[in-house]
């Protein structure tokens, strides 16, 4: 009887181990690489830009890369995260989390999402995640590039986080800078028309059939911009900031 | 005789005093459910308004079947029917209200796969994909918002039925506050309100 009260009780907090599913605790620090994908290096200079951007404005961005989501869907596993920790002032609640889900030979699925705080909704809605995680990272994490996507994604980041840039102008920047590449391809194409007529006509025979313009580098526009690089200290300890759920995220 | 008549009002003040303090807590516990209540709604608000967009981005395909969203537009319609007390926020409040709400995410579900079947090459669209992430991020956002709504109620609730709260919230007519529930099936159908259907190719 006895026995099997012991083990009535051993159950029922195995039950709730598992039901509690913990998230990492919150960390010393703005980036927590539990899948070891980052060289030293590379998280140490990641960690720089974040602790050197909070100290600038107050936004705190931490990132966090982990084999496992332990079965969660990783927007709610990020949203427990991002609550517990605390990312963000309190008063601003102007916190964002960067999950990257590695790959791993249990869970062979790479997953990544970008969690934003109640005041990071704004500057950030989940479109412009969306985009950021489609066009920044999801190539770069399929190449294994840890480093590079979360570079690349800070490099968009914080101009708008900081507010010097918005979605709407980086949407525009897109397009002229798509309308630029297509404007270039087009002089390329009648130049090299003109070219090809001129050869023609003094070499009859030599063009076959007709030109054909297959494709173009009418590539959308991939702004890039200049990362800034702060002097800064250490990490200062999360803000209290608080989620609603917003963010996107992706598969690799 | 004037000593023990001190004593009593001196015990009489206290009570008084302790009984405010309590009713003060009460009120901003009372308070607190309902901003989180307002949260809630917001994010339930912003599915619906969603969903004009959705039907006018799908309209714009090929043979599109207006019957795909007639259930769709009659859930958001009872939805956006429904009125509840803030103040009240009653067990059977609270589960009308998730009832009418889970009805349009569900439609809301079944609507897309038909159309993410009958209509593949509309699902390549950056409008539609544009729309699917909008929709996730409510459903995120809905979720979110009833966990924290649960939480704030449970400590609300907890703190009128503790004794000896429960002898002011009594006096001062605090009733118990419903909670959403997680039922499975609602929760399934979030899931997959944005998420393309699976292929496997076992």
């Amino acid at each position: 009887m006895r026995r099997c009260l012991s083990f009535a009780f051993f159950l029922a907090i195995a039950m709730f181990a598992v039901w509690a599913q913990d998230v990492p605790t919150s960390p010393r620090s703005y980036v927590v690489d539990l899948s070891h994908q980052l060289s030293k290096h590379e998280a140490a200079a990641i960690e720089h830009r974040l602790s050197a951007f909070a100290d600038t404005t107050s936004n705190q961005i931490a990132v966090l890369i982990t084999p496992t989501l332990n079965g969660e869907d990783i927007m709610s596993y990020g949203q427990r995260v991002a609550e517990s920790w605390g990312i963000g002032q309190k008063q601003h609640n102007n916190g964002m989390l960067i999950v990257i889900k590695s790959k791993t030979k249990e869970e062979p699925n790479g997953e990544v999402a970008i969690l934003t705080g109640y005041g990071l909704e704004g500057a950030f809605p989940d479109l412009f995640c969306q985009t950021i995680i489609d066009d920044k990272m999801i190539d770069e994490l399929a190449n294994n590039d840890y480093g590079d996507a979360i570079n690349r994604a800070l490099d968009v980041i914080f101009p708008v986080a900081a507010g010097e840039y918005s979605y709407a102008q980086y949407k525009k920047d897109g397009l002229r800078e798509g309308l630029m590449a297509a404007g270039i391809s087009l002089l390329v194409l009648v130049l090299l028309i003109a070219l090809l007529s001129r050869y023609s006509k003094k070499h009859p025979g030599a063009v076959s059939g007709k030109g054909s313009y297959v494709g173009g580098p009418f590539m959308g526009g991939s702004g890039t911009f200049g990362g800034g690089s702060f002097g800064g200290g250490g990490f200062s300890g999360f803000g209290g900031g608080s989620f609603g759920g917003g963010g996107a995220h992706g598969r690799f | 005789m004037k000593k023990i008549l001190i004593v009593v009002l001196a015990v009489v003040a206290v009570l008084v005093i302790w009984g405010i303090s309590i009713n003060n807590r009460l009120v901003a516990a009372d308070e607190a459910v309902s901003s989180a209540w307002s949260q809630v709604e917001n994010v339930c608000q912003r599915r619906l308004d969603l969903i004009p967009n959705l039907v006018s981005t799908v309209k714009g395909a090929a043979n599109f079947e207006k019957s795909t969203f007639t259930e769709v537009v009659q859930a958001r319609n009872q939805a956006s029917a429904l009125s509840i007390d803030q103040s009240k926020l009653s067990e059977s409040d609270v589960a009308a209200y998730q009832n009418a709400h889970d009805n349009v995410g569900a439609a809301l579900s079944r609507a897309i796969s038909v159309t993410v079947e009958q209509y593949p090459q509309l699902t390549a669209t950056q409008a539609f994909r544009d729309l699917q992430t909008q929709l996730e991020g409510t459903e995120n956002r809905i979720a979110v918002e009833r966990n924290k709504f649960n939480e704030v109620v449970k400590s609300y609730n907890t703190s009128i039925r503790r004794f000896p709260s429960s002898v002011i919230a009594a006096i001062g007519g605090f009733t118990p506050k419903g909670y959403f529930t997680a039922a499975s099936s609602a929760h399934a159908n979030q899931g997959d309100a944005a998420a393309v259907p699976e292929v496997s190719f076992e």
